[in-house]
């Protein structure tokens, strides 16, 4: 019976751990202060010159995954590699306590180390930044969350380290697979859009990964004698770090042998200074190539001179949903979207303007010295603290990067802002069976506005219901209901071409329509529309799609037979039909995917048999990695390689066959293993 | 107490043997007296260095062969009664020790009548500490 | 309580394509000094690594006081006191420090015989263990493994590039561990001397394979040196026949010199064939038996005979 108490015996594991490791954790602590000070510093120095806006750098620091990750990757080994093997697994495992009780000792000290090392940083980073006056932007704590996310990455890469300090190395990468796994969850985490997302990737990957390394450890770096558990959570680790591998090597065998870049060379469609439509085709910026929207060539445009100036004083309102705000919870304009005067000479000011979601309120921040200037509502200007009526709702049109914002709009209302003068204006209010779907202004010309003056200043507004063009000062200038179905479009484009005759407007709309009479599939459409100064539609084309449309052509087609597994084939095509856009490709690629990728399964999955019966495997074993490599494809086979304890093969001396060296009896005729040869000089004297 | 047993590591003759044959000699010449006790087994192997089943056996046999004789909570001693060879047995013994003798004194160039002279001397000096019968 | 605190049947480990320790079936009975004695590399150090769980075997099995090997609980780890090969310490804890840290993981953990075995290696409590020399870390090692009083005490090599005085403190803490009956020592050592003093049962692995497995005595016994002489214009035969047993021969001028274990009538008869002048036998020194078992076997020595020396000698005389 232990006496001494299991408790005193995990604290003295602890003690031993915590203390052999402080140095670990010691760096990694100011390998972390130093990075986050030197990125704080980039910060305040970009953000005082006004220059570049929070949002470029999403909300983690980039420094945090860094230095979790290799904090947790340097504590996970430093707590495994030097008392793997030998003596010194001895002096640590030949004690009066449990594996498992000792792997947990060794976990929650490199925890809490890691937690002091990592964690600690940033917090105080976090700590500093909200505080009155310290950068130009409004804080909130959502902006630690993609912080948290990255810190909770890097432990999994803690326990990977683990792992891999633990393993019995078979071929010397297979040592390093297990760092795949947590590569994963990073991708993953990075890309989820909600944050809970993000920390149930991870804590899958602190789950599994941990698993794994505590199997392994209680087996002392073997994987035969780990439990069903422990063998399953090393496979899937491993297998991680396999798919890692390979989704990078397939990826860099497509970027070889495909051009997936965009194509210099783009056709798309213009409205022509006197009012047509045509279609061009722009190689480097430059137009080489006018036809009209069917394709003819025209001969008004055969000059270079005549192509330059297609488009000489046509103002375009673009539609800004197209450029959808990235707003998962890693891009600080989940917070606050940055404002930007519209401003022809591009100067940035010395006070940086925020909506902030929260308050539903424009904050200005002092560049240079980081303190709030004021707020904006509705009503215009509050200096300092002071918080002013907030605007109705949540903000429906946040700007992309940077792009000047004129307009807010929400709603059940639309405001125009001078944020230089720091006033608020109401534009326009919808009426009460309708809501704003868009608002949009062109872009700052000033050669057309000398020429037309506030003619040139327009503004479109889409509601549910209509379509409005207005001047600054009210004006209507077209207000029209859709020519289409609102749920059909998602975007909406004004052109006025200055200079033609009678001076029209055009709507161009586009989005997915369905079709009858195959429900469900949902096709592009692209129409525009022309309108007269009465408001009647003059004019309506179809415009064909064009632009860049991934092509699945045969090269593609085969690279991805090659190297994807049928698991990954099967998996897209389901996803692709849940989703609907399932798109069938011609009948003879079809035929040679599904026979190049099936072929290619079957392959592997034999391999697997073969090897597996060489080894003498177990029914359950060859029906299991039979399966894995079936599915999994070649890489299965890498893990089944990776993975497993491979015994040595020696010849039966009765059957002559290579067998097993771990069973006991020959698989094939029985035999037991021979006794070593005697040479007559043995003395066995068991008394 | 003169009782110094030392041992050799590395011979022929087994440490047992060497304890047996040491502790036989010291009694012939008259190192131990009757009741005097022989170190403890565990005394001894301590100070020889050396297992004390080793000690034990030889102490066993010098026993079975009527040498010593274990007296109960007092330790091992002397034994009263000397004896136990067979005739043959003796006879060996003497016939081995005396060969040994005679042939190293006339390899060291001794003639009979020397050789016979120190035997005597010899006798005479080891009869008169008792070591005779 | 078992007879024997050790048993292995036919263990087997692999490293590799290598065999290490091949079909060893062992048995050390309770209360022995057991030395277990093998050239470098023979795979002594994997047996132990097996027998304390600490590696897994390829073939076979293990069981120390009666549990098999690879399920020892904590309550039997407790029971067994190991030192390795390399003494493995902490180097960061003080002497005294690496006494508390080991105490607190035994319920059973005698201070008094941690301090006796640490003033008998002189060790300054406050030395660090990483500056101690070698014979101290031995020392430091030694007081941590027989503190908690095991039953069983598994040693490896633990007399490596220790001193004269540490190996003489070494021996004597053997020695005061059978003050216990039921306490087992399990050892294995180059230093035959030492093995020739403290202990009363051996085993010896030849590489990889277990040759021999008896108490002392019995291998004493076994091996028998038989000196053949050649007198006068008798030469020893240039070509020795198949000796059962034979582990060593060598010649010199008209001598012949054979280690045989086990030799029995058979061997007498075969060796008068030999025709020699007389025979003498004699019990061989344990050195000279245990070389012979794990050296080359048959009639190799070092030194090389000049034979034109020996014809002319013979043919002279």
């Amino acid at each position: 019976m232990l006496s001494s108490p299991p408790v005193g015996i995990f604290k003295a594991v602890l003690w031993k751990e915590l203390r052999e490791n402080l140095k670990w954790a010691v760096a990694g602590f100011i390998a972390m202060s130093a990075g986050l000070a030197y990125k704080f510093s980039f910060f305040v120095q970009q953000l005082r010159g006004g220059n570049t806006s929070y949002e470029g750098y999403a909300g983690a620091f980039e420094v945090t995954i860094l230095g979790a990750a290799l904090i947790g990757l340097s504590l996970g080994l430093a707590q495994t590699v030097f008392e793997n093997r030998g003596d010194k697994w001895g002096f640590l495992a030949h004690r009066p306590l449990s594996r498992s009780t000792l792997f947990w000792g060794k976990a929650v000290a490199g925890t809490a180390l890691y937690v002091a090392a990592a964690v600690i940083p940033v917090a105080l980073a976090l700590l500093w930044m909200s505080g009155p006056a310290r950068l130009p932007i409004p804080f909130d704590w959502r902006l630690a969350l993609p912080n948290v996310a990255d810190l909770l990455c890097g432990l999994v890469f803690y326990f990977a380290g683990f792992l891999t300090g633990m393993r019995e190395a078979r071929w010397y990468a297979s040592r390093a697979l297990g760092i795949g796994a947590p590569f994963v969850c990073f991708f993953m985490e990075s890309d989820f859009a909600r944050f809970w997302q993000a920390a149930a990737v991870c804590l899958a990957g602190v789950l599994v990964v941990g698993t794994a390394a505590w199997s392994t450890f209680v087996a002392g770096g073997q994987y035969r004698v780990q439990s069903r558990i422990g063998r399953a959570a090393v496979g899937i680790s491993m297998g991680l770090g396999v798919a890692a591998i390979a989704v990078l090597a397939i990826g860099a065998l497509m970027g070889f042998f495909l051009d997936l870049s965009f194509p210099s060379r783009s056709t798309q469609y213009a409205v022509t200074t006197d009012g047509a439509v045509v279609k061009t085709v722009t190689n480097n910026d430059e137009i080489i190539e006018v036809t009209d929207v069917a394709g003819r060539p025209l001969d008004q445009y055969r000059s270079v001179p005549s192509r330059s100036a297609l488009s000489v004083d046509v103002l375009s309102a673009e539609s800004t949903s197209f450029r959808m705000p990235f707003d998962n919870y890693r891009s600080s304009r989940k917070v606050f979207t940055r404002l930007t005067p519209s401003r022809p000479d591009y100067f940035r000011g010395t006070v940086s303007w925020y909506y902030v979601h929260r308050l539903n309120l424009i904050e200005g921040y002092e560049n240079e010295s980081g303190r709030l200037v004021g707020r904006m509502g509705p009503d215009g200007f509050a200096p300092g603290n002071a918080l002013p009526r907030a605007f109705e709702g949540p903000l429906r049109n946040p700007e992309g990067y940077g792009q000047p914002q004129a307009l807010l709009m929400f709603e059940k209302a639309a405001y125009r802002l001078d944020l230089d003068q720091r006033e608020v204006a109401k534009v326009f209010v919808p009426a009460s069976d309708e809501v704003l779907r868009e608002v949009s202004v062109p872009g700052y010309d000033g050669a057309t506005l000398a020429t037309y003056g506030e003619m040139a200043r327009f503004e479109l507004i889409a509601t549910s219901k209509r379509a409005v063009i207005q001047l600054r000062d009210g004006t209507k200038l077209l207000d029209v209901p859709h020519p289409v179905e609102a749920k059909e479009w998602s975007e909406i484009t004004a052109y006025r071409p200055m200079r033609a005759p009678g001076m029209p407007t055009f709507l161009r709309y586009s989005g997915y329509r369905s079709f009858e009479p195959t429900p469900g599939r949902r096709v592009p459409f692209d129409q525009i529309f022309r309108f007269n100064g009465e408001g009647s539609i003059t004019q309506n084309l179809y415009l064909p799609f064009v632009g860049f449309r991934a092509n699945t052509g045969a090269r593609e087609i085969v690279i991805l037979s090659l190297t994807a597994p049928v698991g990954a084939h099967v998996l897209v095509e389901v996803v692709a039909r849940i989703r609907g856009y399932y798109e069938a490709l011609p009948g003879t690629l079809m035929a040679i995917r599904w026979t190049v990728v099936l072929f290619i399964a079957f392959a592997s999955a034999a391999a697997a048999l073969s090897v597996g019966a060489k080894y003498n495997f177990s029914r359950n074993q060859l029906l299991t990695w039979g399966a894995i490599t079936f599915v999994l494809g070649p890489g299965g086979l890498l893990i089944m390689l990776a993975v497993l304890d491979w015994p040595a093969l020696e010849a039966c001396p009765v059957c002559g066959r290579k067998r097993v060296v771990t069973a006991e009896h020959c698989e094939h005729c029985q035999a037991p293993f021979a006794a070593p040869p005697m040479d007559g000089t043995e003395i066995y004297d068991l008394n | 107490m003169p009782l110094t047993i030392s041992i050799l590591t590395g011979s022929n003759v087994s440490i047992y043997q060497q304890i047996v044959d040491q502790v036989c000699a010291a009694i012939v010449a008259g190192r131990i007296a009757p009741d005097e006790p022989l170190p403890s087994v565990r005394s001894l192997a301590e100070e020889l260095l050396i297992n004390p089943n080793t000690v034990g056996k030889a102490y066993g046999e010098l026993v079975r062969e009527g040498v010593l004789e274990s007296r109960p909570g007092r330790g091992m001693f002397i034994s009263k009664r000397r004896q136990i060879y067979t005739r043959a047995e003796r006879a060996r013994r003497i016939d081995q020790a005396v060969t040994s003798l005679v042939s190293q004194a006339f390899m060291l160039g001794f003639t009979a009548e020397e050789i016979v002279e120190e035997v005597a001397k010899k006798t005479t000096e080891l009869a008169s500490n008792g070591g005779g019968s | 309580m078992t007879e024997t605190v050790i048993e292995t049947r036919g263990l087997t480990r692999y490293f590799g394509n290598r065999k290490a320790v091949d079909g060893m079936t062992l048995v050390v009975p309770r209360g022995s000094v057991f030395a277990f004695l093998g050239r470098n590399g023979s795979g002594k150090t994997t047996t132990i690594r097996m027998l304390l769980g600490l590696l897994e075997p390829t073939r076979g099995s293990a069981s120390v006081l009666g549990v098999d090997s690879q399920r020892l609980s904590p309550e039997m780890r407790a029971r067994i006191g190991y030192m390795s090969e390399s003494h493995t310490l902490y180097n960061w804890l003080t002497v005294r420090q690496c006494g508390e840290y080991q105490s607190r993981f035994y319920p059973r953990w005698n201070e008094k015989i941690f301090q006796a075995v640490v003033g008998h290696f002189q060790l300054d409590p406050r030395t660090k263990a990483g500056s101690l020399s070698r014979g101290e870390r031995a020392g430091l090692s030694l007081a941590i493994t027989l503190a908690p009083e095991p039953e069983l005490l598994i040693l490896d090599d633990p007399a490596l590039g220790l001193d004269p005085v540490a190996r003489r403190s070494l021996l004597e803490s053997m020695i005061y561990v059978t003050r216990g009956a039921d306490r087992t020592i399990f050892f294995s050592s180059h230093l035959l001397e030492d093995v020739e003093r403290v202990a009363d049962h051996l085993a010896i692995l030849d590489r990889s394979v277990l040759r021999a497995c008896c108490p002392m005595e019995s291998f004493r016994a076994h091996v028998q040196q038989f000196l053949l002489r050649y007198a006068g214009n008798t030469v020893p035969p240039a070509q020795l026949p198949s000796i059962r047993g034979l582990l060593h021969a060598r010649r010199s001028m008209g001598e012949l010199r054979l280690t045989i274990a086990g030799a029995n009538s058979d061997t007498h008869q075969l060796l008068r064939t030999l025709a020699p002048t007389s025979i003498e036998e004699a019990p061989a020194r344990f050195e000279e038996a245990l070389v012979g078992y794990l050296g080359n076997r048959g009639e190799r020595g070092f030194f090389l005979e000049d034979t034109t020396l020996l014809e002319t000698a013979g043919a002279r005389s």
